[in-house]
């Protein structure tokens, strides 16, 4: 597929409509060109921008009057003339007496929210939102400093309630094209305006789209527009509610305090990916404006785990429209670094395809105790394997292959397993595998 | 090796997450169901479609007591015509039509023809358990998103109404509007081309 035709059709992406053919291109194409992803996340957001937060909808009054209606006509049959002037009455009467109470309702509402603002109007969150969004459009750059409770090295999104903080910066230029940068001790990403590269120390890499997932759940923080459109579209989607209030901060000056609580998201039937990230965690997300500017000037994530709330995600400071040195948005990379690619199909794709997860889990440890590298590439897709890995895993033995299980929000399933490893040591733990590629072939993701 | 989670190292995943389907789309299942003949059945087929025919119907008429009572006289219909309707191969799309069609007669008895969103007042949005002030910001949000719609042409503007506020399928809308799946989808592809430029000459107008 070319970008013509991409441009053309790249509106059935936003229905999510069974896999055809056209399908299957398009996301090929997405994730090969730059341009047409970002094409993509523009549409994506000028309908996120569309969508509303709050939404008419049937009160549960008028589904009870439709089901009693139903009812009495199941009963004594339907007269059409009567059975209006039956509609009439059951829709009128009950309606005036349930906006009445409505009315008295919002009077007191209103006037305890006023009360407990000491005075203050009060705000609608998404007011806040815009105008804070409205103060971001004119801003050049921001700096943010945060801490997160994760490991050095692995994925952004990753959190656990025992790991110690690890600090990450963020760096963002508002210019056309954006350009950023996200890092943490084992682990850069920089968007230089044209592509998204993803360093993980000592010597691995991954390039992708402006859009690509490397950062997780830290990306809205990057385009703070995004904010208001992540959490007005997660409160719509997964209920999560939003509040309001207005407080002094310790510098005298007015704060408001946008305070979201989210439900964790996924099926934690098995609950191994329970609170290992913010989004399958239930957690409180405390943002803070300044009244004056409506700048965001801090954050607070605490997962409510059951020995009580930790904190989990802290913005420790943030700097808008300092000078960023340009030389933050490029990596100089060491000489032999391995890259991660998309697998492309190969000539007997089909036996790989028709695997099921943990004969691919065991069919992947095999290669790797066969040291077959050729096979284990079929499995991990990089461009070459380093020494670093051929030593670990290299010549090892199998113990036990479990039973495959999903958790979370994962797209791919986790296989238990337990290796005994060249160097002497056993290793039990879930790999972590997935197969929503183009080549539809199982690839190892995680959790060696 | 460093011990790994569950890491995202090749971007594929969270592309994929990105391309994930909406939560809230219109299921297909229940727009390609026959007709319901059982009122179990149709207490399913309220549950599906009663908040979708009501955004609409009040986009078409502008207040909620004339959209209740639409939808409500609807779903009535539905049942009690039942026996005739069985062979009605899918009930989504009739189901939308008969609404549309209910308007129209509603809107002709007041003889309006053009509901201005101007008109909508914070008070005629239903409550439910909406707070005042989620309520105001709901108006507010609607008359937003509509004056920017005005500014496309009609056709292209209905289509992203039924998308963003009905949250239909493009193969659904095509059953609504009666054309075929491409024309929808260009219309909302020049649509949003439109809405996208216009967003960004307000955001450089601000600045």
């Amino acid at each position: 597929m070319n970008c013509r035709d991409f441009s053309k059709y790249y509106v059935e992406l936003l229905d999510g409509e069974a896999d055809t053919p056209r399908r299957a291109e398009l996301v090929a194409h997405l994730h090969s060109c730059q341009t047409c992803a970002q094409l993509y996340d523009e549409t994506r957001r000028t309908l996120a921008q569309l969508q509303p937060s709050q939404r008419i909808a049937a009160s549960s009054h008028l589904k009870e009057r439709i089901m009693n209606t139903i009812a009495e006509i199941e009963k004594n049959g339907y007269r059409e003339s009567e059975a209006r002037k039956t509609v009439r009455i059951n829709l009128w009467k009950p309606a005036l007496v349930v906006a009445t109470v409505a009315l008295i309702l919002a009077a007191l509402t209103v006037f305890n929210w006023f009360r407990q603002s000491k005075g203050q109007a009060p705000l609608s969150a998404f007011t806040v939102l815009a105008q804070a969004e409205e103060a971001i459009s004119h801003l050049r750059s921001v700096h943010i400093q945060a801490r997160m409770r994760t490991l050095p090295a692995d994925n952004f999104e990753l959190i656990g309630e025992k790991y110690d903080f690890v600090p990450h910066e963020m760096w963002k230029e508002f210019s056309d094209p954006p350009r950023w940068r996200v890092e943490k001790p084992g682990r850069v990403v920089v968007m230089d305006g044209k592509s998204a590269l993803l360093w993980i120390k000592p010597s691995e890499i991954a390039q992708g789209s402006p859009t690509a997932g490397f950062v997780g759940w830290l990306r809205p923080l990057l385009d703070p527009q995004a904010i208001l459109d992540s959490e007005k579209r997660l409160a719509q989607q997964q209920g999560s509610q939003i509040s309001i209030t207005r407080e002094e901060g310790d510098d005298g000056a007015t704060k408001l305090v946008l305070t979201v609580e989210a439900k964790a998201q996924g099926d934690f039937a098995n609950d191994w990916c329970k609170n290992r990230t913010i989004v399958e965690s239930d957690n409180r997300r405390v943002y803070r404006f300044d009244a004056q500017s409506n700048l965001l000037e801090g954050l607070q994530v605490y997962v409510h785990a059951k020995e009580g709330d930790v904190l989990v995600f802290e913005v420790t400071k943030i700097e808008y429209d300092t000078a960023i040195d340009p030389s933050l948005f490029s990596l100089d990379l060491p000489k032999d670094v391995v890259s991660f690619k998309l697998p492309e199909p190969l000539p007997d794709n089909e036996r790989y395809q028709n695997m099921a997860p943990e004969e691919a889990a065991r069919a992947f440890f095999q290669a790797c105790a066969d040291e077959n590298w050729e096979e284990v590439l079929k499995f991990y897709p990089v461009s070459s394997l380093n020494q670093d890995f051929k030593d670990y895993l290299g010549g090892l033995q199998i113990i036990s292959i479990g039973k495959p299980f999903k958790s979370g929000r994962y797209g791919g399933w986790f296989v238990p397993y337990e290796i005994k490893l060249k160097s002497g040591d056993t290793k039990k733990f879930n790999l972590a595998i997935r197969n929503d590629n183009p080549a539809k072939r199982w690839m190892v993701d995680g959790g060696i | 090796m460093k011990e790994q989670q569950h890491v995202s190292v090749f971007p594929i995943g969270k592309e994929s997450a990105m391309l994930a389907e909406p939560e809230s789309l219109m299921p297909t299942d229940a727009w390609d169901a026959g007709w319901p003949q059982s009122s179990k059945e149709f207490e399913g087929l309220v549950d599906a479609f009663a908040d979708r025919l009501m955004s609409y119907a009040f986009r078409r008429l502008g207040n909620i007591p004339d959209a209740e009572d639409v939808v409500q006289d609807v779903f009535v219909r539905a049942f009690a015509e039942r026996s005739q309707r069985r062979n009605v191969l899918r009930v989504g799309p009739y189901l939308y039509r008969m609404v549309d069609n209910a308007c129209t007669d509603q809107l002709r008895k007041h003889k309006v023809s053009v509901i201005s969103f101007d008109d909508i007042r914070a008070d005629e949005i239903p409550s439910g358990q909406q707070t005042p002030v989620e309520v105001a910001a709901a108006a507010d949000e609607m008359r937003r998103a509509e004056e920017l719609l005005r500014s496309l042409p009609t056709r292209q503007a209905e289509v992203i109404r039924l998308r963003v506020f009905d949250e239909l399928r493009l193969s659904q809308i095509a059953d609504v509007l009666g054309c075929s799946i491409d024309t929808v989808s260009s219309r909302l592809r020049y649509g949003l081309e439109k809405l996208r430029k216009i967003i960004r000459r307000n955001k450089e107008e601000s600045r």
